[in-house]
């Protein structure tokens, strides 16, 4: 086991060594460590670890991913010294495939520039390799379309192995660049259809790529625009090749390929390829920029196994494998900017057909080029009917909607946002029945929601869809528009329906309000509740969602009496029993502590608060979130109005809380423990307070260690009661070891370490140890200077204390000296200090004898404006030292 | 309806800017609780082989938590500087409760992704993380504090010299070294 001392040598030599090249280390340590062979192998390991590539899996993947965050690593002689090709400079390794090994390299003639060198792996040079490195070379070649790596050159490595040179491309593969960016559905197709672009060209110059998967098509920014390149045609082959030319299977019997994107007839062996292959990698592709998986997992099936799992198990729908991925769809759903239901309903429908389509497991069933594929994409993204499904009216309609979807304001659907208001509710008509009622009046109840839900949705498809038909109006339809069609032809229609013009209305109410359209909301929600409540009655459930629903919406208008006047009424007629209150009165309740919040009427929003918590106390328990949350609302709301006293009790409640769920040991408990410990010192009880400090202190010494910064800032506050108690030397012991502590782990010269010093600085002042006091004020404001300028207002601070002491020192002149500048600066910036400033100049004047100077000071001090407390301090100082001036 | 802790966070970041550094104590606790719910709401029942976008969380943290007007990159790197902390605290109660009840056997996946370069870590341990980068603690503070703040909140070079008060060609030495100890460690 190394000591920190030999850790910290080894660290050196070995940085050093990096500096140096690799022919001159072995020397440098001899050297350096002479006999000390424990020594030397430390470092001779950490000189291997610094970029070794071999070594266990996870230590390349640590490694890896630790390259990525070291900016401008440079590259180790390892690597650099890897391969020789004459006229390159080799950089490092870009990437390993089946034979080559692509090196970032630099070109220096005809022209310099930076380009990727793929060079034959050692031991691959049989003559079947070579043959298909050549053909990706040509392939290449051939290519006139910028979705490709150009070849530059061509050739032999210094040990004869072929190699060729490429233009560099510094891209990311495609779905790490749509994770990474976030980039949503759209976006994701718009590029997709690049792709295939590219695959179309390939197509056409004869060339199948067969190994076409995201690591494989790189996006590079030209001119600030994504742009795919498809890589690697290692593999690739030409079309017309005899169907006899060799399988994909390397000698070894592996598959050449990657099974997930590999069409059926290619993992059956690859003797009867053609163009279609590709598209069915596409696909493959396509599913998993929409789904962030591919079709079939993860396959544990060997190759040969894997057509035959291709043909069992159809691959479910994009769409319905998102929603089999349950929580893991919420990261897939995020990485596309949007959350994992509406995800599902964006690639619902079209999209699962398009990808369905172009991974039949029966190519004649699937697209028959990358064009046809790239078409019904893009028609997709025209919000028309893709050819991959049979048109149906409701389809057409559907696809007429998201036309439509453009001009929206807020990225709702009027399908969703309407047909998911229906629903809500009818659900909600039932629950309002009472309970216990007869199973025929049950049945009859239901019937009649049954029908009240079929009237909301004729309504909402004949009128309201009607209004948006085909030709009614032009393509810049918006849900603003729909809705104001839709609440035109409400009026008048429901004579004898109250409940589904009522659900109708609060629905376009609620649409708008989510629009933020709060004027055409009013009419609507307010006429929900008021039918709501005629037929229903107050206290249904219905009834009382509306009049929560008319609150936020008369908060969100800043008429905050008229919300609250709504809120408490609700909260009034809260039910009784216990479980039985429909959500929305506790929501009500916090809400209108939030309302009473903005209008700074503490007392009310305490109160609503307690009667939250109580209420969550009961129903969901004390430990539940919604408890902890309406809990941390009222300390907020207390400390905010510095409301000392009742934030006792609730600190203390919290704090048990969090020993009886999280322990006392977790750094939220130590933290609400020192916090109280602090409020029983602004409260003044300094017994307590320090019993609290000394508690927490023994725990955090315990779990953060004694010097931990934490520790020692909480070791700060303690400090504040004994100065309280006037325990000086207590404080000062404290204050030493807090200073020695951060000096530790910060620095001497570290802001938190220099005003660590200037409290211990203030201690030795009290203590009249004036030497000690001015050592340790100069050390400050030289640090401070140095840390912040001159003038800086924590270098004036630590100034004037020095000016202080030395004037208590009887050095007049040294400390009037010290205050001077200050002051003129002060005077020329108008800062609010200056008359701290003065009164220490005065104070610095007087006791040196020249009170009729000091006079004149203290009188500038007191004709300062008084606008802040601050400034109004200084005035009273200033008025208190005229006072005490002799005559 | 929860009021966030966003102003307050701003101003002991502000007073943690203005070289109040006591101030940055205060953060822990809150940082932590939020991560602590970001977290939760990702592994949350997640099977063993489920990923944890750590950096990603912190920085959803520091946008969910400070108000963004006022604060310059030292507030956020300060921030980060405390989210490092309480993240790393985070995982490994995570991978110590996962242990604890034998489901998980102590492996979560974990993603230490930043910007541009996101690289799974496949099966990795993060207890065995967290005990080497303890033992390199006790060899060597600076460097174990390095890696803490890279790996845990994926802060900039700069970002880290900015608040370990040191210049950003010290954190590169530091971070070489230290990246080639723990592959040593970790590979032994």
């Amino acid at each position: 086991m190394m000591t920190p001392a030999q850790h910290q040598r080894a660290k050196d030599l070995f940085l050093h060594a990096c500096d140096l090249p690799m022919e001159q280390r072995s020397a440098y340590l001899e050297t350096a460590c002479g006999s000390d062979v424990p020594l030397r192998d430390a470092v001779e390991r950490l000189l291997r670890c610094d970029s070794d590539p071999g070594g266990l899996e996870r230590g390349i993947a640590l490694r890896s991913y630790m390259e990525g965050l070291l900016d401008g690593a440079a590259p180790s002689q390892h690597e650099r010294g890897a391969e020789r090709v004459a006229g390159y400079r080799i950089l490092d390794v870009l990437g390993e495939g089946g034979f080559g090994t692509v090196y970032r390299a630099e070109q220096s003639a005809p022209v310099q520039r930076t380009v990727a060198l793929k060079v034959l792996k050692p031991g691959m040079d049989s003559r079947q390799i070579i043959s298909r490195f050549e053909a990706e070379r040509q392939a290449l070649a051939v290519m006139d379309h910028p979705g490709f790596a150009r070849v530059f050159d061509a050739g032999q490595t210094e040990a004869g192995r072929p190699y060729f040179a490429m233009e560099l491309v510094p891209g990311t593969s495609i779905t790490t660049y749509c994770d990474e960016r976030r980039l949503d559905t759209r976006a994701r197709l718009a590029l997709f259809v690049q792709v295939c672009g590219i695959v179309q060209h390939a197509h056409q110059k004869g060339l199948i790529h067969r190994d076409i998967k995201p690591s494989n098509v790189l996006v590079v920014r030209v001119e600030d625009r994504a742009t795919p390149k498809l890589i690697d045609f290692g593999i690739a082959r030409a079309i017309d090749a005899g169907a006899a030319r060799g399988t994909l299977l390397t000698e070894a019997g592996q598959l050449i390929g990657t099974p997930e994107y590999m069409s059926p007839e290619q993992a059956d062996g690859g003797h009867d390829i053609d163009t279609r292959s590709d598209i069915y990698s596409l696909g493959v592709l396509l599913y998993e920029l929409l789904t962030g998986t591919t079709p079939l997992d993860r396959p544990r099936a060997p190759a040969h196994e894997w057509r035959r799992l291709i043909l069992e198990q159809p691959p479910p729908a994009p769409s319905t494998r998102l929603r089999a991925l349950g929580k893991r769809g919420f990261d897939i759903a995020r990485s596309r900017a949007t959350e994992a239901p509406s995800l599902i309903r964006q690639v619902r429908g079209d999209l699962d057909w398009i990808a369905l389509r172009a991974i039949e497991p029966d190519r004649e069933r699937r697209y028959e080029s990358a064009a046809a594929l790239a078409l019904d994409v893009q028609r997709f993204l025209r919000h028309e009917p893709v050819l991959a499904r049979p048109p149906t009216v409701g389809y057409r309609f559907s696809r007429f909607a998201r036309r439509h979807r453009a001009g929206l304001a807020a990225g709702v659907t009027i399908l969703t946002l309407l047909v998911g208001g229906t629903i809500g509710t009818s659900a909600g008509w039932i629950r309002a029945m009472q309970s216990g009622a007869a199973e025929t009046r049950q049945r009859e109840r239901a019937e009649a929601e049954a029908a009240t839900a079929r009237a909301i949705a004729a309504f909402l498809n004949d009128d309201l869809l009607a209004a948006v038909a085909p030709g009614a109006r032009g393509r810049d339809v918006t849900v603003r528009h729909v809705l104001d069609e839709a609440a035109a032809r409400i009026e008048s229609r429901f004579a004898d329906q109250p409940l589904v013009e009522a659900g109708v209305r609060f629905t376009i109410g609620n649409s708008y309000l989510s629009l933020g359209e709060f004027g055409p909301a009013e009419p609507h929600t307010q006429r929900a509740f008021e039918l709501r409540r005629a037929v229903l009655g107050a206290d249904a459930r219905d009834t009382r969602e509306a009049q929560l629903a008319l609150a936020r919406l008369r908060s969100e208008q800043g008429r905050l009496d008229d919300a609250e006047q709504l809120l408490s009424n609700l909260i009034e007629r809260r039910p009784i029993a216990a479980g039985s209150g429909p959500p929305g009165a506790d929501a009500a309740l916090h809400f209108l502590a939030t309302n009473y919040q903005r209008q700074g009427r503490v007392d009310e929003a305490v109160q609503a608060l307690r009667e939250v918590i109580a209420e969550h106390s009961r129903v969901d328990g004390p430990d539940h979130e919604r408890t902890l949350t309406a809990r941390s609302n009222l300390v907020s709301v207390l400390q905010g109005a510095d409301r000392h006293e009742e934030l006792r009790p609730e600190l203390i409640a919290t704090l048990e809380l969090q020993v009886r769920t999280i322990g006392a040991e977790h750094p939220n408990t130590l933290f609400t423990q020192s916090k109280l410990a602090l409020l029983h010192y602004q409260l003044q009880q300094y017994g307590e307070s320090e019993a609290a400090f000394d508690d927490v202190l023994e725990k955090m010494r315990r779990v953060y260690g004694p010097e931990h910064p934490y520790t020692l800032y909480v070791m700060g506050d303690l400090c504040l009661v004994y100065r309280a108690t006037n325990r000086l030397d207590a404080a000062a012991t404290a204050r030493e070891d807090i200073l020695a502590g951060l000096t530790k782990s910060n620095g001497a010269t570290h802001p938190e370490t220099l005003l660590a010093h200037q409290h211990l600085a203030d201690v030795y002042y009290a203590q009249e140890r004036l030497a000690e006091a001015e050592a340790a004020y100069r050390a400050v404001l030289a640090g401070n200077q140095a840390a912040f300028g001159e003038t800086h207002e924590y270098a004036f601070a630590s100034q004037l204390r020095l000016a202080r002491t030395l004037t208590r020192m009887q050095r007049f002149e040294e400390a009037q000296a010290l205050i001077l500048p200050m002051v003129e600066s002060a005077r020329r910036t108008r800062e609010e200090r200056l008359g701290e400033y003065l009164v220490a100049y005065a104070a610095a004047l007087s006791t040196g004898g020249d009170a009729p100077r000091a006079r004149e000071i203290l009188n500038e001090a007191v004709e300062l404006p008084a606008a802040t407390p601050r400034a109004r301090r200084y005035q009273t100082d200033a008025r208190a030292a005229l006072a005490a001036l002799p005559e | 309806m929860s009021t966030t802790p966003s102003a307050q966070i701003t101003l002991v970041l502000e007073r943690v800017a203005c070289g109040e550094g006591a101030a940055a104590a205060e953060l822990l606790p809150l940082v932590y609780e939020e991560l602590r719910r970001l977290a939760q709401g990702q592994l949350r029942g997640q099977s063993p082989g489920h990923t944890l976008q750590a950096t990603a969380l912190v920085h959803e943290a520091y946008l969910k938590m400070v108000a963004h007007t006022e604060s310059g990159w030292q507030s956020r790197a300060h921030f980060l500087a405390v989210a490092a902390t309480a993240m790393r605290q985070i995982l490994m109660n995570h991978a110590r409760d996962k242990r604890a009840d034998k489901r998980g056997g102590g492996r979560v996946r974990v993603t230490l992704a930043e910007g541009q370069a996101a690289h799974d870590i496949p099966d990795f341990d993060p207890l065995e993380l967290d005990d080497v980068l303890t033992r390199l603690a006790g060899l060597d503070r600076v460097q174990s504090r390095v890696v803490e703040l890279r790996f845990f909140s994926g802060m900039s070079v700069e970002e880290i010299a900015h608040v370990m008060d040191v210049s950003p060609a010290t954190v590169k030495r530091e971070w070489r070294a230290a990246r080639a100890w723990l592959n040593a460690e970790l590979n032994r």
